[in-house]
């Protein structure tokens, strides 16, 4: 993987403060000017990644920015439960993919103003659900593993489970050739379904890979 | 899950391993961590042009939003504090939004300093008022110092009544967090493997539940609601959440009628090393 991409926020002068040293700042006092400040600082050096992120989910520009706005917002709520052990990048990470792959998720309503809101189902995924999703992305992994080449691997997985576009597969493996990452994953989907059979159903992000 | 993969809030740290580490040996032969990984290096990545991305009007506007949501609390105390932060902030790229150029199609708003706002109306945008309200602060001003001894008055008759009324329970997001939610203590790890969680109770409140999050706060399960402020996790059940290292942070909910009327912020949920 080339290293193109820097960790945690380094400061751009001196004058800059560390990120874990604003994260620390802004969860001992949320509510001191000091706190502010520190959180603004903060999450403002972030802004632009959170927004590209989303970006890179919806392809639309408003959208991305209603993803960004709830992202950041809830990473500025929850600063106080953020206790330094990880980065500060990795936590924001975290709310921002969780955020993303439930807004892909999302029932037809959110999306569509003049839907019924009395029959659209909870769109969270019940206990059963969530265990057959889980026992279903260990046998897709253990089966990955064996009969995929490294590349099949990470396609696959950037797709089905980040819900990762294909293009920015193709661009991030640096996949050259016409098809890119979709000749990949066609041909991933391939050996998978030779050894799996009925075992693996079509994922519902899946649909444009 | 593996034990042995990484947390997604855990990817920072990979990044400073080196490749012979254990964990990195793990991440060389597991496609799920590999994935995580590459995601995350995607998040970072700031020169990767997108196509149809509006990347200098959305940090004008996030800017501008940053700031209204948390600069912007102190506006409603005084606009002092703000314009202090304005001055003093340009170090720490805190009051730059007014000076904000070069972003296509925000064009009109440069140099009109709070027109900025403009280029993005988000259709449900919470702060939205707000903006408008400051904007017309100026040509409101004597209706707001009138509205204000209204305010007073009232709140003086109102204030003697207070005894006799219940207090008002902010619902869901209204309440600041923490503040009128329920009031979590550290968790106490039992030796035999359980755990109990403890909680200053809300007054109104009937019943609690508990919510478990994963590492990036999205919920994981729900635990049996209790009308008492303890709660004590069996070790099998800690152990089942903990067996794919899922749940890292655990939040109460205060219940009226079944209604969710508070909740606290998320507290880790971490057991002690050995």
């Amino acid at each position: 993987m080339a290293a193109d991409v820097s960790n945690n926020r380094e400061p751009d002068n001196a004058r800059e403060r560390p990120d874990a040293v604003l994260a620390a700042l802004a969860g001992r006092d949320p509510e001191g000017s000091e706190g502010r400040q520190a959180a603004s600082e903060l999450l403002g050096r972030y802004r632009t990644l959170v927004y590209r992120w989303c970006f890179r989910y919806v392809r639309d520009h408003d959208q991305a920015m209603d993803l960004s706005q709830d992202v950041l917002l809830n990473a500025y709520r929850r600063l106080g439960a953020f206790e330094g052990r990880s980065c500060f990048s990795s936590w924001l990470f975290a709310i921002a993919r969780n955020r993303c792959l439930s807004a892909v998720r999302r029932p037809p309503l959110l999306q569509d103003e003049e839907g019924d809101p009395d029959r659209v189902a909870d769109p969270r995924p019940g206990v059963d659900q969530t265990l057959e999703e889980r026992s279903e992305e260990e046998e897709i992994l253990r089966l990955m593993r064996r009969h995929l080449n490294p590349v099949e691997q990470r396609a696959f997985y950037l797709r089905c489970f980040e819900r990762m576009p294909v293009e920015a597969i193709t661009r991030l493996l640096v996949i050259e050739g016409a098809t890119g990452a979709r000749g990949v994953l066609q041909s991933a989907r391939r050996k998978l379904r030779a050894v799996a059979g009925d075992r693996l159903r079509p994922k519902e992000g899946d649909r444009h890979g | 899950m593996d034990e042995r993969c990484v947390l997604v809030e855990d990817l920072g740290e990979l990044l400073e391993l080196p490749l012979d580490d254990p964990r990195m040996l793990h991440v060389a032969d597991c496609p799920r961590c590999q994935g995580r990984l590459l995601s995350y290096r995607v998040f970072l990545r700031r020169d990767e042009v997108l196509e149809g991305a509006r990347d200098a009007e959305a940090d004008a506007c996030l800017r501008e939003f940053l700031e209204e949501t948390i600069r912007g609390k102190s506006a409603a105390g005084g606009a002092h504090e703000v314009g202090e932060a304005r001055g003093a902030g340009a170090a720490h790229g805190i009051g730059e939004a007014h000076e904000a150029g070069g972003a296509p199609g925000a064009g009109e708003a440069r140099g009109t300093g709070s027109n900025i706002g403009n280029a993005y109306r988000p259709r449900t945008d919470p702060f939205r008022r707000l903006r408008d309200l400051r904007r017309s602060r100026r040509i409101l001003w004597p209706s707001f110092a009138t509205l204000a001894v209204v305010s007073a008055v009232v709140a003086v008759v109102l204030l003697r009544g207070a005894g006799e009324r219940p207090p008002i329970v902010p619902r869901g997001d209204q309440g600041e967090p923490g503040e009128v939610g329920p009031l979590p203590a550290p968790a106490e790890w039992l030796p035999a493997g359980g755990c109990v969680l403890r909680w200053a109770g809300v007054k109104e409140a009937d019943a609690y539940r508990i919510v478990m999050l994963d590492a990036g706060l999205a919920e994981v399960a729900r635990l049996e609601a209790t009308t008492q402020t303890t709660f004590t996790l069996n070790p099998d059940l800690v152990r089942d959440l903990r067996a794919d290292r899922r749940a890292a942070y655990w939040q109460v909910e205060a219940l009226s009628a079944g209604d969710a009327i508070a909740s606290s912020p998320p507290q880790a949920w971490l057991p002690p090393k050995r």
